[in-house]
């Protein structure tokens, strides 16, 4: 009956030894977006030991990993709101901040648009033995791109891995787009979009295309012209996505989205990670 | 053992064949029988391959039935893709029992050891650990194989099929992911009444192969009744049972 994660404590046991021959290394890192229809916010890359996870599926999401889910924030600098709880605050907290390095990319500029290479990132994962990268996919809820505690080769060269998408379990997917004003959010009557809000932040994006109106919602519906995402609609913990339905009228039906455009199947890219 | 007994008294037997005819070259011997007892000889112990296995059901809303795990040699599979599935997965990916799948699998030659969760792994969660052993010396060739239902389908279920784990030293652990199959022996109707499970309650296992062919396949997901353009109106499956690949993720560690 034990509940517990195996993972970490015996990768506590088997990393021990070969703490001593780490290497620090600089990586050159891009990633694909492979996706039909989604745009990927900056990119949180972390490379980290065996007492740190991003996220791990079938537990419940840190808030930094729902800011990053539901509003693609993982720094102070692209929302102030978030200064307590993103992931900038989470990695440099005293437990945690040696226990890794990270770095952000992208930021300032455009998401990354569908079927698109990224530029190479130059990043020093000092002696860490794992690399980690979430990013946001663009317009959804709450979906992210996610590499899970990667480990690191020794051995010089270039190496490729894919990565799916999962939900973070943070917000219901009701599929509408944020920038609606005839919807507010029901009880506290906010403007839809972000954190801890329904609707899917990133709607109004230039990158994120074809996003529609007058959607009803889809795992939650709009009643009376308010969206109420509570805690029981919510799936709870994070998961593989079970991808956005959508529809095909773009001022109607059930969902913002378009089921010929924004859907996808994993995986939704494709990292190479040069280790030098 | 008795193999080797065998073949301990062959090779003294052949020694003194041998001893005979060199030193007596020309005269007719009579084969002198070893009269010495068979050589006993107690191989030392071989030491157990521990391994910790775990499971994480990666869905939105398909509990897993209960995990069948199974090390076997290679050689052995549980299902091939594009042939009919056996009973065992048959009755696994209808209705969520792994009994005859491990029935099947003890059967076999390359069998090793197998087990089962517990029971089921509920949507979004991860199992307890599972431990299992054999003879270390039988780790040059073993494989990994583990089969579980998603409930609330026809006939879906979550695969490692052979998977490679007889690199794995103590200490060592893997990630493995799993894909989804449909068993190809019951039509993807969505229909409550013929699927099982605590949305549903409806029938499980039933013999009768009436799949559009009866082949294991990947699965293509599951249609539901969300979407009026392309979805199944008369699906009881709604939008929060849809899945994407994978939807296990499967963690093995080598104990010791």
């Amino acid at each position: 009956m034990n509940k517990k994660l195996i993972s970490l404590a015996v990768i506590t046991a088997a990393t021990l030894s070969a703490q001593n021959d780490a290497q620090a290394a600089t990586l050159t890192v891009d990633i694909t977006n492979l996706t039909r229809g989604m745009s990927f916010t900056p990119r949180l890359l972390v490379a980290h030991n065996e007492n740190i996870d991003l996220f791990e599926p079938g537990t419940p999401a840190t808030r930094a990993l729902a800011w990053m889910a539901e509003g693609g924030v993982i720094v102070n600098s692209q929302n102030a709101a978030s200064a307590n709880s993103n992931f900038e605050y989470l990695l440099t907290r005293p437990e945690n901040i040696a226990n890794n390095t990270f770095q952000a990319f992208g930021l300032g500029g455009p998401p990354l648009p569908p079927a698109t290479r990224s530029n190479s990132y130059t990043f020093d994962s000092q002696d860490f033995e794992y690399l980690s990268l979430v990013t946001m996919l663009i317009p959804t809820n709450d979906a992210f791109a996610g590499l899970d505690s990667w480990k690191i080769p020794t051995e010089p060269g270039t190496y490729t891995v894919t990565l799916n998408a999962y939900d973070s379990g943070t917000e219901a997917n009701d599929e509408i787009n944020a920038t609606r004003t005839d919807v507010i959010e029901g009880g506290t009557g906010a403007a839809l979009g972000g954190y801890a809000v329904p609707g899917m932040a990133g709607s109004g994006n230039p990158n994120a295309t074809n996003v529609g109106v007058g959607g009803t919602g889809v795992a939650i519906q709009i009643q009376a012209g308010e969206l109420a995402d509570d805690a029981e609609d919510r799936e709870g913990a994070v998961h593989i996505h079970r991808n956005i339905v959508g529809d095909t009228d773009p001022n109607g039906g059930i969902s913002d989205l378009d089921s010929t455009v924004h859907r996808w199947l994993n995986p939704v890219a494709r990292m190479t990670i040069t280790v030098n | 053992m008795q193999n080797k007994y065998i073949y301990l008294g062959l090779f003294s037997l052949m020694l003194s064949l041998a001893a005979c005819s060199s030193s007596n070259d020309n005269d007719p011997v009579e084969p002198v029988l070893p009269v010495d007892p068979p050589v006993v000889v107690t191989p030392p112990p071989v030491a157990d391959a521990v391994f910790n296995v775990q499971i994480t059901n990666l869905t939105n809303a398909q509990p897993l039935s209960p995990v069948g795990i199974v090390f076997h040699a290679q050689g052995f599979n549980a299902f091939v893709d594009g042939d009919p599935a056996s009973l065992g997965i048959e009755q696994l990916a209808e209705g969520g029992s792994n009994a005859e799948l491990l029935a099947e699998a003890q059967a076999a030659t390359e069998y090793l050891v197998s087990a089962s969760t517990d029971g089921p792994v509920p949507p979004r969660s991860i199992s307890d650990v599972v431990e299992l052993r054999f003879p270390s010396d039988q780790l040059d060739t073993a494989r990994l194989s583990l089969a579980t239902m998603l409930v609330h389908t026809n006939d879906a279920f979550s695969a490692l099929n052979a998977v490679n784990i007889s690199n794995m030293e103590a200490g060592d652990t893997l990630e493995f992911f799993g894909p989804t199959w449909d068993s190809g022996t019951e039509a993807n109707d969505e229909l409550g009444i013929n699927m099982p499970g605590p949305d549903f309650g409806g029938e499980g296992f039933n013999s009768v192969r009436n799949d559009i062919f009866d082949r294991v396949h990947f699965h293509q997901g599951v249609v539901t009744n969300v979407s009026v353009e392309s979805g199944l109106a008369t699906a009881d499956l709604v939008e929060r049972h849809r899945f994407d690949n994978s939807t296990t993720k499967v963690i093995v560690t080598r104990t010791e």
